[in-house]
């Protein structure tokens, strides 16, 4: 258990399966032993993250997050892996994917997600009033198929019902942030990236701490750091139980989306 | 226990163009616990500062003047350091086998100067580094036989490097600095794991970083007490001969 006991029982909304790897094992541990409550995807089955999955991939992808929600139903909240190119196939993999207890889309470098491929994707969410977590950066030259801030802005513009959960804050947080801050459909995630000073502060200032979401991306980055942006961050405790725990538990929902009650 | 931070910066950052003037970085070590650092100012090795110019004064610090290419080495005898001297070659176009370089560190070793090398202020990604990270631990690699007798700080290496690269990190006159460590799960103790808990200092990166957060991670780790000891504080006091 952490010292503070204020930051046990949290809920990090961006975690990664693996697969194959000693890493998952690491995380599982530390959730266990801190009560933490985790948003998992899996991007590729083979262990390795696969930008250009095919259709049979997501499902063995997906069908690898759905056996550790079942192992781990007090803890695991599986997100979807689709890739938008396959249309209609991809949201049959979103709907199968809820019906066996999942709670929201993952999509990551498929395409840019105001791609209108994305769109029947949007409306899958919309109608399961279920987020959509969209790895999102600012780079130059962005990897092919990925999404910047300008991008979700455009899709959330576009579909004002739907919840996009911006990750990692677009990793140019300064930036990123700005550009999505009119909109109250956006979140973003705080999610790998290093513990750079201030990022939580400027997200809190400009989106309002209800925006704002733990995200660790583990196993690959530190969680131990990656928390720490949060708890050593100038904001009040309450704003830090918030984007901790309570905004997490308040988008998703958690019982009613997994159908226990 | 003293937490001492290796690790911190005044000045405009580079980059980001922040602004962290010495009273705020006074703030953030009392706020963080830290009861000792070492700071030197962004401007004398990425600003066009003279170096007599702007040493800081303050409670706690250790000043550890930023040598570029450009510097006078005989400037540094008229600086009060004392202590050591900080370089940045992946940033800064030194030619690390030139005289001007080896007098440098041949200087360092007669004065008893600790050299800080900086791999990384921030993710490349953001940063770039004009060399490689890893021709620098080539290059210190071959250099360090004949300097047994100067210590040297690394800062910035990622726990790929050093997991890459053991004996280099393992020398006896080589301590890693914790800011980069960033990742995996466990990177602490797999840092540990490598170099053992004498060799390992805590750095923050401060105003880079967040300053705490080094500090929440080595509190949190599960290790002996002893070793957080070591790690936050006990390392470096060793290092710089403060009691």
């Amino acid at each position: 258990m952490l010292k503070n006991r204020t930051y046990n029982n949290i809920f990090d909304i961006h975690v990664h399966l693996l697969g194959d790897s000693p890493l998952d094992g690491e995380f599982l541990a530390y959730a266990k032993s801190h009560g933490m409550r985790f948003g998992i995807s899996c991007l590729g089955p083979y262990g390795e993250m696969i930008a250009q999955p095919t259709i049979d991939e997501c499902r063995q992808s997906n069908d690898m997050v759905a056996r550790l929600c079942r192992e781990h139903r007090d803890l695991a909240y599986g997100f979807s892996y689709v890739n938008p190119v396959h249309g209609e196939a991809a949201v049959d993999e979103i709907r199968r994917c809820l019906d066996i207890g999942m709670v929201g889309i993952k999509l990551w470098l498929g395409c840019p997600c105001n791609d209108e491929r994305v769109f029947p994707i949007a409306e899958e969410a919309i109608r399961r009033n279920i987020p959509i977590l969209q790895h999102t950066w600012i780079r130059d030259p962005m990897l092919p198929g990925e999404s910047s801030p300008w991008d979700v802005a455009e899709l959330a513009q576009r579909y004002p019902e739907v919840t996009i959960i911006m990750a990692h804050m677009a990793y140019r947080w300064r930036q990123g942030v700005q550009v999505v801050k009119d909109l109250p459909n956006v979140l973003v995630d705080c999610s790998g990236g290093d513990t750079e000073l201030g990022q939580i502060e400027h997200a809190v200032e400009i989106l309002g701490a209800e925006r704002v979401l733990f995200g660790s991306d583990a196993p690959g980055r530190d969680i131990l750091l990656q928390l720490s942006k949060v708890t050593c961050s100038e904001i009040s405790e309450e704003h830090k139980v918030m984007i901790l725990r309570s905004n997490a538990e308040r988008l998703l929902k958690t019982a009613q989306n997994r159908g226990e009650e | 226990m003293m937490i001492f931070d290796v690790n911190t910066h005044v000045g405009r950052a580079p980059i980001t163009d922040a602004y962290t003037d010495m009273d705020r970085l006074l703030s953030m070590m009392k706020g963080a616990g830290v009861g000792k650092f070492i700071v030197s100012d962004f401007r004398t090795a990425f600003g066009d500062a003279a170096q007599t110019a702007l040493i800081p004064a303050g409670e706690g610090l250790i000043y550890l003047p930023g040598i570029t290419p450009s510097t006078d080495p005989g400037i540094l005898s008229t600086i009060e350091t004392e202590k050591g001297i900080r370089l940045y070659p992946t940033y800064h176009d030194w030619h690390l086998c030139t005289e001007e370089w080896n007098s440098l560190l041949d200087m360092a070793q007669n004065e008893g100067w600790v050299v800080h090398i900086y791999l990384r202020l921030l993710d490349p990604r953001l940063m770039p580094q004009s060399r490689a990270s890893s021709a620098v631990i080539q290059w210190l690699d071959a250099q360090l036989a004949g300097r047994q007798n100067t210590s040297f700080i690394i800062s910035g290496a990622n726990l790929s490097e050093v997991q890459d690269q053991p004996d280099f990190f393992r020398r006896n006159n080589i301590w890693t600095d914790t800011s980069h460590i960033q990742g995996p799960m466990n990177s602490l103790r797999k840092l540990l794991d490598v170099l053992g808990t004498e060799r390992v200092v805590f750095g923050s990166n401060t105003p880079c970083f967040y300053p705490g957060s080094g500090i929440f991670r080595i509190e949190n780790t599960p290790i002996s007490d002893s070793a957080k000891e070591l790690v936050l504080g006990g390392n470096a006091a060793n290092l710089f001969q403060i009691t």
